[in-house]
C-alpha cells in the first residue's frame, strides 16, 4: 500500500523553519522576565492528564502521537 | 590501541557519573543540592453508556527532583481494570445471531436487529515506567525512559531516549527523541486465521468437536509487533507570557496489527429474501506495516492569572487515515490560586483505505479488510471541566469531569436491503471522572 509520506515531514520542516525565523524575530525573554512562564499552569504538558487522555483516545481513535511518541504500550488498539 | 581503549574509558566514566547521579538523587547525600521525593496520585474512572466498556485506572507517580541540579527521576505505576461489552465489527441481522466466545468455549446470542457486542471483555493491565533526566552541561539534557506493560493477552516493552538543547538565550528548546516498543500479542483462542470464517458457535459447529479442536490447536499462540518512533520538536518563547511548540512525530510499526477479536460481515447484496442480511463473518486482516506521522502545534498564553492552551494536530498514516484534532483549555484562575478549566476537544478522522462496515458475500474478498469502527469514518467531541485546588506548595487536589461522544458512519453506507432505521454501528458516549492529589 504505497503512499507518499513526504508531505507531512515537509509541512513539519516548514513549521520548524517558520518557528526558528520567529525566534530570530522575537526579542529574547530575559531570565528575570520568566515569572509567569515558570508557573505550573504554564508547563508544556500535564503529567497525569496527558497520559490518561493518550490512553483513552488511543483506544477509541485511529490517530496517535504528535504531542509525544505514538506508541501506546497498550493492546487496546 | 588508543581507539580500542577510549570507548571503554568513556563508558566507565559515564557509568561512574550515572552512578554518582543516582546516588545523589536516590540517597540525597552525595549531591550538593537537596532533592526530595514527590508523589502524584490519581484515579480515573471511565464509563461508556449502554453497558459497554468501563475502566478504573489508579496511577501513582513518584518523582525525585533535584531543583538546582536539574536532575529528575520518575517512576510511574498504572493499574487498569476493564470490563464491559465491545463491538465485534459484525452487522446486526433480522434474526438472532449466536457467536462463539473468542476462546472457542461457550457462546453468546445477540438479539435480532441489535449490533453484536462481545460482553466477555474484561482485562487487567499494569504498566510500570521510569525515566531519568540528566543535564549535560548548562544547555543540554538527556531523558532516558523504560516502559513495561502487561495485560492478559498483551505484553509490551519499550525504551526511549530524548535529547533537549536550549539555545537563543534559552528562548528556544530543540527536542530530538527516539523510542522503540516491542509488543507480544497472545489472543484468547490463539491468533485467528485472517479473512477465514469465524469460529462457529460450539453447539452448531458443522466441523464437529475434533476438527474444531484441531483448528484451534493449529493457531499460533502469539504474534508480535515492533514500533520505532522519532520525535522532533521546537519550543519557542514568544514573550514573557507566551510560547509556541511544534512537534513532528514519525512512527513505523512492523508485525501483526490485527485485532484478533474483530470480524467483518459478508452480506447478501443480490435481490432475494436475505438481501441486506449478514450471511457469514470472517476475521479481519490489516497490513503488516504502518507508518504514522503527526504534526502538533501548541500555543500557550497567560492573560494575567488566566491561561489559554490551544493545540492542533494533523495526523496521517499509510493506511489512509487522516485526522484533525483541536483542543482548547482555558484556566480561570482565582486569587487563591485555584482554577477552573473548561476543556473542548474536537476530533475528526477519515477512514482507513481497507475499512469497510461490511463486504458483499457474492464478491471475492479483498486483501485487507477491517470493520473495526475505530478505523472508520468518525468524529469525536469532548467537553469537560477541571477544578484545581492548590492546598499549599506541594499539595494539590484536582477534579476532572469530561464527556466524550463519538459518532461513526458506516462505510460505504448501509448494504442494499437494510431495513429502514437499523443502526449498523453504535455511537460511543463516555464519561470520564478523575481525581488527582499531589504531595
Amino acid at each position: 500500500m504505497p503512499r507518499s509520506h513526504l508531505l507531512l515531514p515537509r509541512a513539519g520542516e516548514a513549521a520548524i523553519v517558520i518557528l526558528l525565523a520567529l525566534a530570530a524575530a522575537c526579542a529574547p525573554v530575559k531570565p528575570w522576565q520568566r515569572g509567569t512562564l515558570a508557573r505550573p499552569q504554564m508547563a508544556v504538558g500535564h503529567p497525569i492528564d496527558d497520559a490518561f487522555d493518550d490512553h483513552v483516545y488511543f483506544s477509541k481513535e485511529a490517530a496517535s502521537g504528535g504531542r509525544s511518541f505514538a506508541g501506546g504500550g497498550c493492546g487496546c488498539n | 590501541m588508543q581507539l580500542k581503549h577510549a570507548p571503554r574509558f568513556r563508558r566507565g566514566r559515564l557509568a561512574r557519573r550515572l552512578a554518582q547521579a543516582a546516588g545523589a538523587l536516590l540517597g540525597g547525600t552525595a549531591g550538593a543540592h537537596a532533592a526530595e521525593w514527590r508523589f502524584d496520585t490519581a484515579l480515573l474512572y471511565y464509563s461508556e453508556a449502554d453497558g459497554r466498556v468501563s475502566a478504573a485506572e489508579p496511577v501513582v507517580r513518584a518523582s525525585r527532583v533535584d531543583e538546582e541540579g536539574g536532575r529528575e527521576l520518575n517512576f510511574k505505576l498504572v493499574l487498569d481494570s476493564l470490563t464491559g461489552a465491545t463491538p465485534t465489527g459484525a452487522l446486526p441481522s433480522s434474526r438472532p445471531q449466536t457467536f462463539s466466545r473468542p476462546s472457542g468455549n461457550g457462546r453468546y446470542t445477540v438479539e435480532a436487529g441489535a449490533v453484536p457486542l462481545d460482553d466477555t471483555f474484561h482485562d487487567t493491565r499494569w504498566q510500570l515506567s521510569g525515566d531519568w533526566l540528566e543535564p549535560l552541561g548548562r544547555l543540554d539534557r538527556v531523558r532516558l525512559g523504560l516502559n513495561l506493560s502487561n495485560e492478559y493477552d498483551f505484553d509490551s516493552v519499550g525504551a526511549s531516549a530524548a535529547w533537549e538543547r536550549d539555545f537563543n538565550q534559552r528562548n528556544t528548546t530543540l527536542l530530538l527523541g527516539l523510542a522503540f516498543e516491542a509488543d507480544s500479542i497472545d489472543p484468547v483462542g490463539g491468533v485467528p486465521e485472517a479473512l477465514q470464517d469465524v469460529l462457529p458457535d460450539p453447539e452448531n459447529d458443522p466441523a464437529g468437536p475434533e476438527a474444531r479442536r484441531a483448528r484451534l490447536d493449529a493457531r499460533p499462540a502469539s504474534a508480535s509487533r515492533d514500533q520505532l518512533d522519532l520525535l522532533v520538536g521546537v519550543t519557542q518563547l514568544l514573550d514573557p507570557e507566551s510560547f509556541v511548540q511544534v512537534n513532528l512525530s514519525l512512527s513505523r510499526s512492523d508485525g501483526d496489527h490485527d485485532d484478533p477479536y474483530k470480524m467483518v460481515s459478508l452480506v447478501r447484496t443480490e435481490a432475494g429474501p436475505d438481501q441486506g442480511e449478514p450471511v457469514r463473518n470472517v476475521y479481519e486482516n490489516r497490513p503488516d506495516t504502518r507508518a504514522k506521522s503527526a504534526l502538533f502545534l501548541r500555543y500557550k498564553r497567560a492573560f494575567g492569572r488566566d491561561v489559554l492552551d490551544a493545540s492542533y494536530r494533523y495526523y496521517r498514516d499509510d493506511w489512509g487515515v487522516v485526522a484533525h484534532t483541536i483542543e482548547l483549555r482555558y484556566d480561570f484562575t482565582f486569587a487563591s490560586g485555584a482554577f477552573l478549566q473548561p476543556h473542548l476537544r474536537l476530533y475528526r478522522q477519515q477512514a482507513a483505505d481497507f475499512y469497510t462496515s461490511w463486504l458483499p458475500v457474492e464478491a471475492t474478498l479483498p486483501e485487507y479488510a477491517s470493520a473495526d469502527y475505530r478505523l472508520g469514518e468518525l468524529s469525536g467531541t469532548t467537553i469537560g471541566v477541571k477544578y484545581a485546588l492548590p492546598l499549599d506548595d506541594r499539595h494539590t487536589l484536582e477534579f476532572r469531569l469530561e464527556r466524550y461522544v463519538q459518532s461513526n458512519d458506516p462505510v460505504p453506507g448501509p448494504p442494499p436491503g437494510t431495513p429502514e432505521g437499523r443502526r449498523l454501528i453504535l455511537d460511543t458516549e463516555a464519561t470520564l471522572f478523575q481525581v488527582r492529589y499531589t504531595f
